[in-house]
């Protein structure tokens, strides 16, 4: 007795997504260790990421910026004059 | 007949095994099943960090910083002692022994794990790494930052925790937001291997968390470094016992600065004493003595019942009323004084004259619409406000001292924002620290609110001429000339208190105050400068009055305000 056309199709279609599913499943399950590594490089770059952007707002601080700007020798304005046109 | 026997054995034992089988795959399925995904899933929790709370500019008034929690596993640690004192001296190079003995007595306990060490830095924590000392361990953390250590202290507040550790906002704009800055916990739900490994292909369940609101200010980070260093030194230079500096901008009601000293550092506040974590301005109240008159004055005006030019009928010499004896502050008199000199030469028999034009019924309707006896619904947690006395409580002489600032309290906030009315042409505007909140992407405008309108525009052009005149010729004049700011219209109050203390005043205890607005014509901000028990001078025109110029004086520059004359 021979098959329809149409189900030997589907039959040859349906195994060869089981061997991909297998073959992929397979494949990623030994992925775990790089998946985790990724996980722990992003969450330190987040880390830096806010570690630099801390020092940032550290740095430009007005009170910092005050101090250097002593230190090299910028003083407040002590008078001002305005130009009448 | 044996082949019987074994044959029935063998088929008891083929029913027990089905039963047991039974058992297990049917009636325990459902308990087998949460075991072995207990085994397999991983469940972790990650926290929504808290917002962050941004100067009108955008820069970082209070971010977030990873913190590190040092652990030790005292039976995996071999030389303990020597340990405690290697971590000590990268951890607390001055007080490394106090340190060391305490990092020894934890370690010397009968544990597998022991919390050694709270809040280290990312640096500490990568110095202990380097000793490689096999035992320890960190556990990330998240902690409050403040770039700028103890700016505004009490203005933003401080993280601590609740009954059961959660991390919660008090005083201040953490205490205030603290529903809209906290984050929410997603979760993370994970199939792992055996080695503890994510499975790609395997379950997967996430609820991402969410951060907090982020919350900009109307807070002008220029404007809060120049109040806040002047105010530090002033406070120093007058040997008082506190200051607070407000200022606002009048026709919005935004808070541009707002400080006080002596204040803490909200990273370290247990390391202050408590009664600094309130924030004056908003959460103690004060008897606003000469300051108020101006109030007074409007009122009056505002109803027609007095003129700039209305001279003053009982002001030859001290008033008698109920048995209290009203002077001036220097204990000079003018018969012929007029209103605007009242002002000038704040004069407390000239302002009972007002009082006295008021009545009660007016001045009581008029106290409450400046918003007197009632919050203002600024956005700090702190917020308080003494109730005005009922109306059937008051006495002549309660009438007669109001009108020049004793005998009835304010907030420093309620009082910058009633001199606000003036400047504004006569809105009382909600005071706003905040101005946007940032929600994800989307941005959330707080817009300026009218409380009321208590005096008409023409009333506010006559006594703010009335306030330009008491700085140009009052008592603080020279404070004006000496900061340069001769060519400036600056319309402003001089006020000394005294402080009540056990049911009479203490002459040389008083709240030196200035509040004053410019340029007078089109003000920009309204500024209120206040000390507590200044001793170098009692009076507000010596210790107020000369800072509120020094400031002004930067805002001027600040803002590109050029003299008017």
């Amino acid at each position: 007795m021979r098959l329809p056309k149409i189900i030997k199709i589907g039959i040859s279609v349906l195994i060869i997504s089981i061997i991909i599913e297998v073959y992929v499943v397979n494949s990623l399950s030994s992925y775990g260790d790089s998946f985790s590594d990724l996980e722990i490089v992003k969450s330190n770059l987040e880390l830096e990421n806010q570690i630099l952007k801390n020092k940032i707002a550290t740095e430009g601080g007005l009170n910092l910026i005050q101090i250097r700007a002593s230190a090299l020798g910028f003083e407040p304005i002590k008078s001002m004059g305005y130009i009448k046109e | 007949m044996r082949f019987k026997v074994i044959r029935l054995a063998y088929q008891f034992i083929l029913i027990l095994i089905a039963l047991r089988l039974f058992y297990w795959q049917i009636i325990m399925s459902d308990d087998l099943t949460v075991m072995a995904e207990k085994q397999h899933l991983k469940t972790t929790q990650i926290e929504g960090p808290r917002g962050q709370i941004l100067y009108s500019d955008g820069s970082i008034l209070a971010s977030n910083q990873p913190v590190y929690e040092l652990y030790g596993q005292p039976k995996v640690i071999e030389e303990k002692d020597k340990v405690a004192n290697l971590v000590a001296k990268i951890i607390s190079p001055k007080d490394s022994l106090k340190v060391a003995n305490e990092i020894k007595d934890k370690l010397a306990q009968n544990l597998y794990w022991v919390a050694l060490y709270k809040n280290l830095s990312v640096d500490l924590k990568n110095q202990i790494e380097e000793l490689k000392i096999k035992g320890l361990g960190f556990n990330t953390n998240s902690a409050r930052f403040y770039p700028e250590s103890s700016a505004s202290a009490q203005l933003l507040g401080f993280i601590g925790s609740d009954d059961v550790g959660n991390k919660v906002g008090y005083f201040g704009i953490e205490g205030f937001y603290n529903k809209q800055l906290r984050g929410t916990s997603g979760t993370v739900i994970q199939e792992r291997d055996g080695n503890g490994l994510p499975i790609l292909s395997g379950k997967f369940f996430q609820k991402k968390p969410l951060s907090g609101y982020n919350l900009v200010l109307n807070i002008d980070r220029a404007v809060q470094h120049m109040v806040e260093i002047k105010l530090k030194s002033s406070v120093e230079k007058f040997a008082a016992k506190s200051g607070s500096v407000v200022v606002i901008e009048p026709k919005s009601g935004n808070v541009l600065a707002m400080a006080t000293f002596p204040n803490y550092d909200p990273g370290s506040y247990q390391d202050f004493p408590k009664e600094v974590y309130l924030n004056p301005i908003v959460a103690e109240t004060y008897e606003p003595g000469s300051t108020f008159k101006v109030i007074v004055m409007s009122m009056a005006i505002n109803d027609d019942l007095l003129k700039a030019d209305t001279k003053c009928d009982i002001c030859s010499g001290p008033l008698q009323i109920s048995g209290h004896l009203i002077r001036t502050w220097n204990n000079k008199y003018n018969s012929d004084v007029n209103m605007t000199d009242v002002i000038v030469h704040s004069d407390n028999t000239g302002m009972v004259f007002v009082s006295r034009k008021l009545g009660l019924d007016k001045m009581y309707e008029y106290i409450n619409n400046f918003g007197f006896g009632l919050k203002t619904n600024i956005d700090l947690q702190e917020e308080t406000s003494s109730s005005i006395r009922p109306k059937k409580e008051w006495r002549e002489i309660d009438l007669a001292t109001s009108s020049f600032g004793q005998g009835i309290a304010v907030t420093p906030m309620q009082m910058v924002r009633a001199v606000g009315v003036i400047a504004s042409g006569g809105m009382l505007m909600e005071p706003h620290i905040v101005s946007q909140i940032q929600i994800g992407g989307e941005t959330r405008k707080i817009q300026p609110r009218i409380m009321g309108n208590p005096i008409s525009a023409e009333a506010t052009k006559v006594i703010t001429e009335m306030m330009v005149q008491a700085v140009d010729r009052g008592e603080a004049q020279f404070y004006k000339k000496r900061a340069g700011l001769q060519g400036y219209k600056i319309a402003g109050k001089t006020g000394t208190a005294q402080i009540p203390v056990a049911g009479y005043y203490d002459e040389n205890k008083t709240v030196a105050s200035f509040v004053g607005f410019a340029p007078a014509a089109d003000p920009k901000f309204v500024m209120l400068v206040k000390y507590n028990e200044p001793t170098s001078s009692i009076y507000g025109a010596d210790t107020a009055a000369p800072t509120f110029f020094e400031i002004a004086k930067e805002l001027f520059l600040y803002y590109n305000i050029p003299p008017s004359e």
